[in-house]
C-alpha cells in the first residue's frame, strides 16, 4: 500500500491537484490524525491523504518523508501479508525490506541493508532501518524507515533522497519528525 | 526500463518493411545491418548499459564463464557476438535482445538441474538473435490497434512499451518460437548435449508456474507458452531418436551451489516461501542442497504458519543443526522459536550461542534486546 498510495499522491499532485499541497507554516506544524501526532517541518510543503502524510521541501524525487498507518489487515499488501500486534520488530523490519522488494522492478537487486537495529518511536519498540539502492538511471538513493506496531495497527516513517547532496542535508528534519512521532 | 520502451519504439517505427530478412552471419556484429536495424542494435546497447547502471547484474565471474562458456559450445561462430548476462532476479525469465545480449535470470538458473537443462534455454534464445526475430515480430504485426489492444489489457503498460517489451521478453509469436525451438534444438544436438532434457526444463518449470500460480507475464512463466515449448521439444526428441549424451549434472551443481543458497535467502526475503518450500519438499531436494538448506526449509514454514508449521519448522531447524552444526542461522531461528513459545531458558541458550558464533551479526541488536526481555521476564 505505501508504493500505491504514494503513486496515487505523486500522480495526483502531477494531475493538477498541487492545490492540495500545502505549505506548513511555522505558526501551524502540528499534524493530528485519527491514529497519530507529530509535528511537521516549518517550509516544507505537506500533502494529506487518509492518514497518510507526505512531506517534501524541494519536491518529492529530492526529497520526501512519509508517514503512514496501515490496519494490521493492510499491513503488507504486496506480500499479501499483515501485521499483528505481537509481531517482534526484526520481523517487522524484514517483511518491510520485503515488502520494498517487492513493490519495485527486478526485485531491487541493488538494494543494501546499511543498518538495520531495534528503536524507541514514541514510547514503543520498533525497527530503524538505512537502507540504500540504484535507480535505474544509476542514482543513488537512501532509505531510513522506522516502524512499530500497536494493538490498533502498523506505523511507518519513512525518508528516502538521493545521496548526493540531499540525504545527509535533510536527515535532521526526518530524526526531528521522528522523535516527535506518537501514536493517538 | 526507459531503453526498452525505446527500443520497442524503433521496433514499432520499423515495423512496416516488406524485404525479407537475412538472418544474422557469425561475425557480423552491427556491420551489414540496415539503419533501422543499427538504430535497434544501438538501442539494445543502451539498454545493456542500464542494467549495468542499476546494478541488475549479478557479479560472480566463474558462474558468468561458465555460462559463457556454454554458449559457446552452441554457437561458436557467434563467439564474438553472442554475450550471455546473468540478471540478479528471482523471476522466471530469459530474453535476447536484438544486439546478441542474452539475458538470463538467477531466479531460471536456480531451478534448472543441469548444463543440458541450461543448454536448452540458451540454445533457444540465441536463435531469437541469429534469425533476427525482433525485426520480424515487426513485420508480423498487421494491426498495431489490435496488437497494442490486446496487450495493454495483459500488462497494464503503455503503449509502446508493450510492443518492444512484449518483442523482447515476454515471447515472439508462435511459427517464431517454434523456430526457435527447432533450430535451438539443432543447436543442443550438435553441440553433444542429452536433447531427451530439453523438454524436461520445461515440464519443470511448467510445474512451478502451477505449483506457486505465477502470474507473470514473462515467457518462461507463461503456462500456455511452457506446455507449446514441451510439445514441441518432445515431438523433436522422438525424431532425433533422443540419443543419450551429456547432461553436465555434476559440473553444473558445483556452479550453482552458492547461487541457489542464495536464491533460497531471496525467496525468504521476498516473502516467497512458496518457492523455497517447492524447492525443498522435493524428495531428492537434500541431494542437490546442503544440509544448511533445512534451515531454509524451516523459514519457509514459519513464513507460511498454516496449521502444524511451527511444529514442521522446529523439527527442520533441529535437522540443520544436527547436520550443520555450525551454520549460525539456525541458532537464531530456534532462539525466536523458543521465545514465542514461551520456553525462555532454551531462546536465550540458543541466542547466546548465534552470537557466540557471529559476534558481529547485522541483527545483534535485536537479539540483545529479546534476551534482556528474556532475562526481565
Amino acid at each position: 500500500m505505501p508504493y500505491k498510495l504514494l503513486m496515487m499522491l505523486l500522480v495526483g499532485m502531477l494531475a493538477g491537484c498541487a492545490a492540495n499541497w500545502v505549505r506548513i507554516d511555522s505558526a501551524d506544524t502540528q499534524y493530528r490524525g485519527a491514529h497519530y501526532h507529530v509535528s511537521l517541518p516549518a517550509g516544507w510543503v505537506r500533502f494529506e491523504k487518509d492518514d497518510t502524510v507526505l512531506l517534501s521541501r524541494d519536491g518529492p524525487d529530492l526529497q520526501r518523508i512519509l508517514i503512514e498507518y496501515r490496519a494490521h489487515d493492510k499491513g503488507f499488501e504486496n506480500l499479501k501479508r499483515t501485521s499483528s500486534p505481537g509481531m517482534l520488530p526484526s520481523e517487522l523490519a524484514d517483511l518491510t525490506i520485503a515488502e520494498i522488494r517487492a513493490t519495485a522492478e527486478q526485485k531491487l537487486p541493488s538494494l543494501e541493508v546499511l543498518s538495520n537495529a531495534p528503536v524507541e518511536i514514541g514510547g514503543q519498540t520498533g525497527f530503524a532501518l538505512h537502507l540504500r539502492f540504484k535507480t535505474e538511471e544509476g542514482l543513488r538513493m537512501e532509505l531510513l524507515i522506522r516502524g512499530f506496531v500497536d494493538e490498533r495497527g502498523f506505523y511507518l516513517l519513512t525518508y528516502r533522497a538521493p545521496t548526493l547532496h540531499y540525504f545527509k542535508r535533510d536527515r535532521p528534519v526526518f530524526e526531528s519528525v521522528a522523535t516527535s512521532f506518537r501514536a493517538s | 526500463m526507459r531503453h526498452l520502451a525505446v527500443l520497442i519504439g524503433v521496433l514499432w517505427l520499423a515495423g512496416c518493411q516488406t524485404a525479407p530478412i537475412a538472418p544474422m552471419t557469425g561475425a557480423q556484429g552491427a556491420a551489414g545491418l540496415t539503419a533501422e536495424e543499427r538504430r535497434l542494435w544501438h538501442s539494445a546497447q543502451e539498454l545493456d548499459q542500464q542494467m549495468v547502471n542499476a546494478d541488475y547484474l549479478y557479479e560472480d565471474a566463474a558462474l558468468q564463464a561458465y555460462v559463457a562458456g556454454i554458449m559457446r559450445k552452441l554457437y561458436p561462430e557467434y563467439a564474438d557476438t553472442i554475450r550471455v548476462r546473468i540478471l540478479d532476479s528471482p523471476s522466471l525469465n530469459a530474453f535476447a535482445l536484438p544486439n546478441g545480449s542474452i539475458y538470463i535470470n538467477t531466479g531460471m538458473l536456480a531451478r534448472l538441474d543441469n548444463e543440458a537443462q541450461l543448454a536448452t534455454v540458451l540454445a533457444h534464445e540465441g536463435v531469437h538473435f541469429t534469425r533476427k526475430h525482433s525485426w520480424q515480430q515487426q513485420r508480423n504485426v498487421k494491426s498495431s490497434t489490435a496488437f497494442s489492444t490486446g496487450f495493454g489489457v495483459v500488462t497494464g503498460i503503455p503503449l509502446l512499451g508493450d510492443l518492444v517489451a512484449i518483442s523482447s521478453m515476454y515471447g515472439f509469436s508462435k511459427d517464431l518460437e517454434r523456430e526457435a525451438d527447432v533450430d535451438g534444438f539443432e543447436r543442443l544436438r550438435a553441440a553433444g548435449y542429452d536433447v531427451s532434457q530439453a523438454p524436461v526444463t520445461f515440464e519443470y518449470l511448467l510445474a512451478e508456474v502451477d505449483a506457486l500460480d505465477i502470474d507473470e507475464p514473462y515467457f518462461f512463466s507463461t503456462h500456455p507458452r511452457l506446455q507449446e515449448r514441451i510439445q514441441s521439444f518432445s515431438q523433436l526428441v522422438r525424431q532425433s531418436g533422443g540419443a543419450n549424451r551429456y547432461r553436465g549434472e555434476q559440473p553444473y551443481r558445483e556452479q550453482l551451489e552458492k547461487l541457489q543458497l542464495e536464491l533460497l535467502q531471496d525467496y525468504l526475503e521476498l516473502g516467497q516461501y512458496q518457492s523455497v518450500l517447492l524447492i525443498l519438499e522435493r524428495d531428492d531436494a537434500f541431494t542437490r542442497y546442503p544440509p544448511s538448506a533445512r534451515f531454509y526449509l524451516g523459514e519457509a514454514y514459519r513464513l507460511r504458519g498454516e496449521e502444524g508449521d511451527s511444529e514442521r519448522a522446529a523439527n527442520a531447524y533441529q535437522a540443520a543443526l544436527r547436520l550443520a552444526p555450525a551454520f549460525a542461522p539456525t541458532y537464531r531461528a530456534l532462539g525466536l522459536h523458543y521465545m514465542k513459545s514461551d520456553r525462555p531458558e532454551q531462546a536465550e541458550s540458543f541466542f547466546r550461542r548465534y552470537l557466540e558464533l557471529r559476534p558481529d551479526a547485522p541483527d545483534k541488536g535485536y537479539i540483545e534486546l529479546y534476551r534482556s526481555s528474556l532475562r526481565k521476564n
